[in-house]
């Protein structure tokens, strides 16, 4: 599979989105990454802090009035009961409930007897699951080993590993998301406390993400369509080079658009006036020597009046009449399809029939396998020389039985006249088409023909909109395959 | 009899060639006055109009392509001023130097190099329709008949809505001498010499074949109300009006 898209508009496309999606997704990292430790920072400090609160606050007050108050302190993100057990942590003791201890004594600037049961850090890869609810590890019925009862406060941790762990604390952010712990008050109350992150976290990188979103699509149409009109004008550049070589008189480009691309349009504007002006001076030399012929074809034709009947002037006479086919066809080549003739609406039927009865009387022999064709706005006598070069080179090179078929299609009508000659090489197959060109082995020197039959032809079909190409035909011989396009009418 | 034939056509007809090469003038005056035609030269516009204000003149062979005052305007000038036929002489495939030369007024024309024998039928051609005293002198470019045009110079034939029916040469020639001859009987060897025509080589569609693909290309059911009808034992007649169309 192609991953490079072939075409301008594609690369730039390609590069484009491409470097859109990656600056997005670095940029909603960034920003992500920086609102998750930010909340996470915050949440840590908050926990404990609020912890620290309800601690100190349910210490100085009486048993009786802890159960009054404790539903004011019972709010979200804390979660705070009086009623339930001493339980032993599942896990052992680590890093992050240490460090969180000592935060809340630090608030409470007092030790106190704190075991934390879970606790849940922030995970940069585990950032979807930021505030969610995390499953309380499993409780255990049997009480906690009670520590020193009667003491109010018990250190779990000793002053030099205090310190150190502030500093740990300082260098990284304390990102508590949530945190199950209980602690024993002075007078042996057992507090359990949940703290976790508000699940509404999640609303802000959904709102972000959809802003963003939005600025890319946005960003990705708008260059789609500049791109767009950027290489336009380099396809309409490519079509006109394309048909150059078909229609010289293919109107001018526009030249507008770009800078760049008004100048490309401009050069190649240029280039085929250039090119016209070229050929029709070459094509007026080449018209003006066959005309000058025609004049000393015409004394010698009366001159040779004087000969004698008899061989000689016959063959005089039919050396004339080769000169003159000769500039005939050149002039015929030159003009092709433009010699000021109308274009009708032809009965094609009755056309490709008469040019086969025709060549029937010189000898060809011809199969006709041809549709009813709707009438087409064709020249007429344009087209019957087109189909007789054809069934005439079919007839010369081919030999015997020739094959043609007529059939529509909605936009063309396909002729095709086939061979069981010899064949040319496949490689020839185009050259035979260029003016004066014939195939060196034929028995073109034997049987003639100016070597501009097939040129004529497909300069005919070509000013009716369609072309003449030659094909191997399967099982041996050429097929010619003159299309008429149904949609352009001879200028 | 064909010195005869010679002498009535050609006694004191003259002929005014108007082409600006002096050897080629030279040349088409000997050619016709071996065949016993007076011959005036011209080398355009200007000594043309003073033959003709000095001569009586049957026929003008007129060059179309020609410097200065060219053949188109003096064929057009020419006829306005005059009935004097005019034999055109065009350029070879050009289809507007031939529908514009017969819209100026031309009787016929013929390309450049033409083949000295045809120049000379042609020219004969339209001396005898001038000496019948037909009003339209010119020969016709097209013939109607029953809702088709048979077109002359394209050698097809127009149907009512403007198609355009090709014809292989052997039916156009048949075609063309029944409806120059309508409503008279041409013989199997009469149609067989046209149509065979001048192109040598075995000819071998009877008249009777070339007859009925014709009427195919007509639609002529045949019957009584046939175009062409055949008339037994004689050879056959197209059935119609014809109407000449320069």
């Amino acid at each position: 599979m192609r991953i490079m898209p072939r075409t301008l508009f594609g690369q730039i496309m390609l590069a484009l989105c491409a470097g859109l999606l990656a600056a997005q997704a670095a940029g909603i990292w960034l920003t992500l990454n920086d609102r998750a430790r930010f909340g996470e920072g915050l949440l840590g400090s908050f926990a404990a802090q609020r912890i620290a609160g309800v601690i100190s606050i349910l210490d100085d007050l009486e048993p009786a009035e802890r159960h009054r108050l404790i539903h004011a302190l019972n709010v979200p993100p804390t979660h705070i009961s009086l009623d339930e057990p001493w339980e032993t942590p599942a896990e052992p003791v680590g890093e992050d409930a240490k460090s969180f201890i000592a935060r809340v004594e630090q608030e409470l600037e007092r030790p106190a007897v704190i075991q934390v049961l879970s606790i849940k850090r922030a995970e940069p890869r585990r950032r979807d699951n930021a505030g969610a609810a995390l499953p309380r590890p499993p409780e255990t019925s049997a009480p906690g080993k009670a520590a020193n009862a009667d003491s109010a406060v018990r250190a779990t941790a000793n002053p030099a590993a205090e310190s150190e762990r502030r500093s740990n604390r300082r260098a990284r952010p304390n990102r508590v998301l949530f945190v199950e712990g209980q602690a024993r008050l002075t007078d042996g109350t057992i507090v359990t406390f949940r703290h976790s992150l508000p699940e509404a976290g999640l609303e802000g990188p959904l709102r972000l993400l959809g802003s963003l979103a939005i600025l890319g699509i946005s960003v990705a149409l708008l260059s789609a369509w500049a791109v767009r009109r950027l290489t336009l004008p380099l396809a309409s550049l490519a079509d006109a080079a394309t048909g150059l070589a078909r229609n010289l008189d293919h109107p001018p480009l526009p030249e507008n658009g770009p800078l760049e691309v008004a100048k490309a349009a401009r050069a190649f504007n240029a280039m085929q006036d250039d090119i016209k002006r070229y050929l029709e001076t070459r094509a007026q030399a080449l018209a003006a020597v066959s005309h000058d012929l025609r004049l000393p074809i015409t004394r010698l034709r009366l001159r040779i009046e004087r000969i004698a009947e008899g061989e000689l002037k016959s063959k005089m006479e039919s050396d004339l009449s080769e000169m003159d086919e000769m500039i005939g066809n050149t002039l015929e080549f030159l003009r092709a399809g433009a010699n000021g003739e109308k274009a009708s609406r032809v009965d094609l039927n009755a056309l490709i029939e008469s040019v086969t009865e025709d060549m029937i009387t010189v000898g060809a022999q011809i199969t006709l396998h041809c549709d009813a064709v709707q009438p087409l706005p064709v020249r007429p006598q344009a087209l019957r020389r087109c189909l007789t070069n054809l069934l005439d080179n079919a007839r010369r090179y081919g030999g015997g039985d020739i094959d043609i078929s007529i059939s529509e299609r909605p936009d063309k009508v396909e002729i095709r006249i086939e061979d069981r000659g010899p064949g040319i090489p496949e490689s020839d197959l185009e050259r035979v088409f260029e003016p004066y060109v014939r195939m060196e082995s034929s028995r073109a020197k034997h049987t003639g023909g100016s070597g501009l039959g097939l040129a004529i032809a497909r300069a005919i079909a070509r000013a009716h909109g369609g072309d003449v190409k030659l094909a191997l035909r399967s099982g041996g011989g050429i097929a010619a395959i003159l299309t008429l396009s149904r949609n352009v009418v001879p200028a | 009899m064909c010195a005869l034939e010679r002498m009535n056509w050609s006694m004191n007809k003259t002929i005014l060639v108007v082409d600006d090469d002096a050897e080629l003038r030279q040349l088409l005056q000997e050619y016709f006055s071996e065949r016993d035609f007076v011959v005036l030269l011209a080398d355009g516009g200007a000594q043309m109009w003073e033959q003709i204000k000095n001569h009586t003149i049957d026929l003008v062979i007129l060059d179309l392509m020609m410097p200065g005052e060219d053949g188109l305007t003096l064929c057009r000038n020419l006829r306005a001023s005059a009935k004097t036929p005019i034999l055109m002489l065009t350029a070879r495939g050009d289809e507007m130097d031939r529908i514009v030369g017969l819209e100026m007024g031309a009787d016929d024309y013929l390309h450049k190099p033409f083949i000295p024998r045809e120049l000379l039928a042609r020219v004969k051609n339209i001396l005898r329709r001038a000496s019948e005293g037909r009003e339209d002198n010119r020969t016709a470019r097209a013939l109607q008949f029953a809702g088709w045009v048979l077109d002359i110079d394209a050698r097809h034939l127009v149907d009512s809505k403007g198609v355009i029916v090709s014809l292989p040469a052997g039916e156009f020639r048949i075609l063309k001498l029944l409806a120059e001859n309508p409503n008279r009987v041409l013989s199997r060897d009469q149609l067989l010499d046209v149509a065979s025509g001048r192109e040598a080589g075995p000819f071998d569609r009877t008249i009777d074949v070339m007859i009925s693909r014709l009427r195919r290309r007509l639609n002529d059911e045949g019957g009584d109300t046939a175009l062409i009808k055949t008339i037994r034992s004689e050879g056959y007649l197209l059935a119609s009006k014809v109407e000449r169309r320069a």
